[in-house]
């Protein structure tokens, strides 16, 4: 890397700031989902304790919820996705950042953000709307200085680049920057204009659906279309492929927003075209994994020598099941079993934690060294957190579907509720040790990657091939 | 937009695409949804919560807007509209949800909404995730004030085995209009 300047600022500075806000988020936010499990497993833990006398309230679990879920996809998965732009946006664009004073105030507006929102949050101004519980200038907050900021950044940059054509992840990272803003206003409509009823939920089901299907799936899978080619060396399997990825995305994600409400009085039609194209996420799932396991091919090795790719790639296959439990569990005949229990639980931290959140971390991994130019500092410790993370998760999400699975049959039986209660609690407490592997995992992810910054072996050959960084 | 030049088909493709899902899901379903006709219970709602959308003179959501009922010669807070604020502040929602479904939790939790029932209620909090029984229907099922106070301060001197954490930390005039609330909902 050149040490030339620009804007007085060093190219590479916003992605690396906004690298660390992530982790530094997304052990905090993993700690506060720790947190909220054991209040499930053992609900009068903090009750009698003095200390918590004037905070009683600020840590009661319906407070600290919202701020789990806050914290964990808009500081840990959306912070790292712009790192990931911030850095990845350039390198494929054969050219600098636009502004990396502009990234600067994104990240730190955002930090500053996050730490609004979830004040507010824990002090009970609530929306009481799920997954957009933010309350309306915070929205606004978010689409101006967090979104809008972003989205220039990044279109700037693409729009001064010296390649002739567009990778896919490029593509990607465009097009996810307008579904994003589209998606976050949409959710935030009744906050900000007089839509009630069933609108209203309709509005902010289809917000929560597509932060998922138009920001983080598509982002994640953009990242991975970097970082597998990238470290394993090998050019991308098909961009055909990778054509009909993007565009059945663009296509079929977002229509299956009323499938959350299936059990609600919303209109039959609505009902089935959600489920039906709710199935039709899997084209682009599929195509997807598949162009990403053939690019691999001849590397496997690297799935257990290297941590990027061995991250990266576990959470590429992670979206197999991911992508056949959703597509089935939406479809009429399972829904109305397995809604509103456990299971969905286990589902969503299926795609946030064992898709997402691994992708993102093989990515931080390269890029943070990359970006310092310096060797992963402990390759054992990055092996740990490897383990305790995928260990962790599979535990966490095995005894959660266990416990939806036993609540499902409990409705379907009319059994009485508190029996069913009752019946769970083991798993809640399995669920409560396997999230304290993961948070154990993230904090040791946070300390390998702060000494790889300032301690790490520097790489001092140019154009090292990324397997350097990690010997 | 110089540099997307090579991408003008691309880009007027993906706007096209995007912009008739947006139109199918969200202009199609919310012309439908907004021309249901509103219930007895949702008139009944809206006396009792207000017109709860957006409002700027309750920008912390906190119920500043909420309407005023007369009690005793003095013009207060609807306690039930006061109660369903706490609910929503204290993230009750997140395990109770307000919407038996069309399954079989109709014999168990009470008949399920009708579309027009929620007409000028905003938020709905009909909730996602049952790790704690519905209470759309709560009223009927349990219409005594006394217990829910009682449940709310020390959930297991009613129900042994529950895993709702305690309310202690409300005070007395939020315990009551949770109450209120709680039996409002028939």
């Amino acid at each position: 890397m050149s040490t030339a300047t620009y804007d007085g600022i060093k190219p590479g500075t916003a992605a690396k700031h906004a690298f660390f806000s992530a982790v530094v988020w997304l052990c905090i936010g993993a700690s506060f989902g720790f947190f909220t499990s054991l209040r499930i497993a053992w609900p009068d833990l903090l009750n009698g304790v003095d200390v918590m006398g004037p905070l009683a309230s600020v840590f009661a679990f319906g407070r600290v919820r919202p701020l789990h879920i806050t914290i964990v996809i808009f500081g840990w998965i959306s912070i790292a996705f712009v790192a990931a732009m911030y850095y990845m946006t350039p390198a494929l664009c054969n050219c600098r950042l636009w502004s990396e004073k502009l990234g600067l105030w994104n990240i730190w507006l955002w930090n500053v953000g996050i730490v609004v929102a979830g004040a507010t949050l824990i002090l009970g101004a609530n929306s009481g709307r799920e997954y957009q519980e933010l309350i309306w200038p915070v929205d606004i907050y978010v689409l101006v200085f967090i979104l809008g900021f972003a989205a220039i950044n990044v279109f700037m940059t693409v729009l001064q680049r010296r390649t002739q054509g567009m990778y896919i992840t490029v593509w990607f990272f465009l097009a996810a920057l307008v579904m994003i803003w589209m998606t976050y206003f949409i959710g935030a409509i009744p906050d900000l204009f007089p839509v009630t009823g069933l609108n209203e939920a309709y509005m902010v089901w289809w917000h929560a659906h597509n932060v998922l299907g138009l920001w983080i799936t598509p982002v994640s899978a953009a990242i991975a279309y970097y970082v597998i080619p990238k470290v394993t060396g090998n050019v991308l399997y098909s961009h055909k492929i990778g054509h009909l990825h993007f565009w059945t995305i663009a296509a079929f994600y977002s229509t299956p927003g009323a499938h959350h409400l299936m059990g609600a009085p919303i209109p039959e039609w609505m009902k089935s075209f959600a489920s039906v194209s709710g199935v039709m996420i899997l084209i682009p799932a599929l195509a997807f994994i598949t162009n990403m396991v053939l690019t691999v091919q001849g590397k496997w090795h690297m799935f257990s020598s290297n941590v990027s790719v061995q991250f990266a790639l576990t959470g590429t296959l992670m979206a197999v099941p991911l992508n056949f439990q959703g597509a089935f569990q939406q479809t009429r005949a399972i829904n109305w079993y397995i809604h509103g229990t456990h299971w969905i639980v286990a589902h969503a931290h299926f795609a946030l934690l064992g898709f997402s959140t691994f992708i993102e971390i093989g990515a931080t991994y390269y890029a943070v060294a990359k970006l310092f130019q310096r060797k992963i500092y402990s390759q054992s410790l990055a092996t740990t957190h490897y383990w305790l993370t995928t260990i962790g998760f599979i535990g966490f999400w095995t005894t959660l579907t266990l416990a939806g699975l036993i609540q499902a049959s409990g409705k379907v039986y009319n059994t009485t509720f508190i029996d069913v209660v009752y019946a769970t609690h083991p798993y809640m407490v399995g669920r409560s040790l396997f999230g304290l592997t993961i948070v154990l995992g993230q904090w040791i992810f946070l300390y390998n990657l702060y000494k790889t910054a300032t301690a790490g072996e520097p790489v001092t050959e140019k154009n090292a091939p990324a397997t350097a960084y990690f010997t | 937009m110089g540099g997307y030049k090579e991408y003008k088909v691309g880009v007027t493709m993906f706007l096209v695409v995007f912009g008739t899902t947006l139109l199918m899901t969200i202009g199609i379903g919310g012309v439908y949804l907004g021309a249901v006709p509103a219930t007895k219970l949702a008139l009944e709602k809206q006396v009792n919560y207000g017109s709860s959308a957006w409002s700027v003179r309750d920008p912390l959501m906190k119920g500043w807007n909420q309407p005023k009922i007369e009690k005793r010669g003095e013009m207060v807070s609807n306690p039930i509209g006061v109660g369903k604020k706490i609910f929503i502040r204290e993230g009750c929602w997140h395990c109770h949800t307000l919407l038996p479904e069309q399954s079989m939790d109709w014999e168990y939790f009470g008949a399920p909404p009708l579309a027009g029932d929620f007409v000028g209620e905003s938020p709905t909090v009909i909730g996602s995730d049952r790790k704690a029984p519905d209470l759309m229907h709560i009223g009927s099922r349990m219409p005594s004030v006394p217990w829910h106070l009682q449940h709310h301060k020390d959930p297991r001197s009613v129900q042994s085995k529950s895993i709702m954490q305690s309310f202690d930390f409300l005070d007395t005039g939020e315990l009551k209009a949770l109450a209120a609330y709680m039996v409002s909902l028939k």
